[in-house]
């Protein structure tokens, strides 16, 4: 079970860049079986090109600024 | 939402969306990216909105759940709305059924993605077929939808058959018409290639990514470049409305160099459609007579001459052919692998029926 990070006093989690990579890498893990890293690897080679609107797959893309 | 910081102008964007869930879960959002201003000169980097246990299981039932994840970037506003404010530049909200994890259904905006669907979408998934006593009264939201969207849905994933070859040129050109006098906001402007959605922030790309979301070469931009079909910013991006302006011109380019030889694009025709792009980008409206739409004025050129204006769309033309080319020659060797798969297949197949069809005599 992944730490949650402590809420801010203004009412929400800001991730610091270490867990902001985490939280890419648990759902890339979590949804399609495979490391945060690995996944940029696929997505930016255009392995997920012939079907980029997958609902697990476009979830995780989204998350790759988290990894900027 | 404004702020005069950047943070204030974050946090003021949070607040209501953080009591917004509120009402249907306990979660809290997660923010990557701080609250730094997003670059002017990088429109890829943005910050990211997410829960940070996702899906999160909603309301007291605890049926669905929810994945949520915005990307905004903090940029400067005009006046009431600023100095700082936060503009949404992507969205994706997907339910899913909480004990299954099927999804129900998705709306989605992912314009700088790897999608080639640009506009804001609705996405209906298998697990819709467990709420369809749900689904028959509910009141899915979207923006207003063209007709134009309708036939084209149809078509394009629906299994519906054309009566003509050139529905995606007649769709585009007279949603085209239409969307120049609506009143309303749409949420799929395909006819103007889905760049451009009213009420939301117009994104600044790199060329690449400018001449990928228009499917041509980045030499194929520079061209349209150097014609003033697109004009670039002073630091070197390019405006998505530029892409709006561009992507009929584009769509026209594309048509004429996969048109039959018969009525392949000439100088004259070329010209033709030259003019009638001024009369689209100057007067909102493009002329054609075969649809009884009205003519506009045409504008005079005033820097190039006719021939070379015709000579450099024809060299656009020859490189979308070219890519039309290579990728006809990509389709085609694929086809030759999977037909030599295919042939493997069948030929290890009927070898070992014969096996088994000699073991079956010998027993006999």
């Amino acid at each position: 079970m992944a730490t949650v990070p402590p809420v801010t006093t203004n009412g929400h989690i800001d991730l610091t860049q270490e867990e902001a990579y985490a939280l890419l890498d648990r759902e890339a893990q979590r949804r399609l079986g495979m490391s945060a890293h690995a996944f940029i690897t696929a997505w930016e080679s255009g392995q997920f090109d012939d079907d980029p609107d997958r609902p697990d797959v476009m979830y995780v893309a989204m998350l790759l600024p988290l990894a900027e | 939402m404004a702020g005069r910081t950047t943070a204030e102008a974050v946090q003021n964007f949070l607040d209501p969306l953080q009591r917004a869930l509120s009402c249907v879960t306990h979660e809290v959002l997660s923010v990557g990216g701080g609250y730094h201003a997003s670059p002017v000169n990088n429109p890829q980097q943005r910050h990211v909105l997410t829960m940070h246990n996702s899906p999160a299981v909603l309301g007291r039932d605890r049926l669905l759940a929810l994945d949520l994840v915005q990307h905004y970037r903090v940029v400067e506003g005009e006046e009431a709305r600023g100095p700082w404010k936060v503009s949404t530049v992507a969205y994706y909200y997907t339910l899913t059924i909480a004990a299954t994890a099927q999804e129900v259904l998705g709306y989605h905006w992912h314009p700088q993605g790897r999608s080639n669907v640009m506009y804001p979408h609705l996405h209906l998934y298998e697990g819709a077929g467990t709420l369809r006593h749900n689904l028959r009264k509910a009141h899915l939201p979207t923006g207003r939808i063209a007709v134009e969207d309708i036939l084209r849905l149809a078509i394009a994933h629906f299994l519906v058959t054309p009566l003509r070859k050139d529905w995606e040129i007649i769709l585009a050109e007279t949603q085209d018409a239409f969307q120049q006098w609506r009143a309303w906001g749409g949420s799929h402007p395909h006819a103007r290639r889905n760049i451009r959605c009213r009420g939301l922030p117009m994104a600044r790309l790199t060329k690449t990514e400018a001449a990928r979301q228009l499917g041509i070469a980045r030499s194929t931009l520079y061209k349209l470049i150097d014609q003033g079909a697109i004009s670039p910013t002073p630091d070197g991006l390019i405006d998505s409305t530029e892409l709006v302006r561009a992507a009929t011109l584009v769509d026209r380019l594309k048509h004429r160099s996969q048109a039959p030889s018969h009525t392949r694009q000439t100088s004259a025709n070329i010209r033709d459609m030259d003019t009638q792009r001024r009369g689209d980008s100057h007067h909102g409206h493009v002329a054609d007579s075969d649809h009884e739409r009205p003519q506009t004025p045409v504008r005079e050129r005033q820097q190039t001459s006719g021939d070379e204006r015709s000579q450099t769309y024809a060299d656009i033309v020859v490189d979308l052919l070219r890519e039309q080319l290579r990728k006809a020659q990509e389709d085609a060797q694929q086809e030759r692998e999977a037909a030599q798969e295919r042939e493997r297949a069948y030929r290890e197949h009927m070898a070992h029926l014969t096996v088994m069809l000699d073991q079956a005599h010998q027993q006999n």
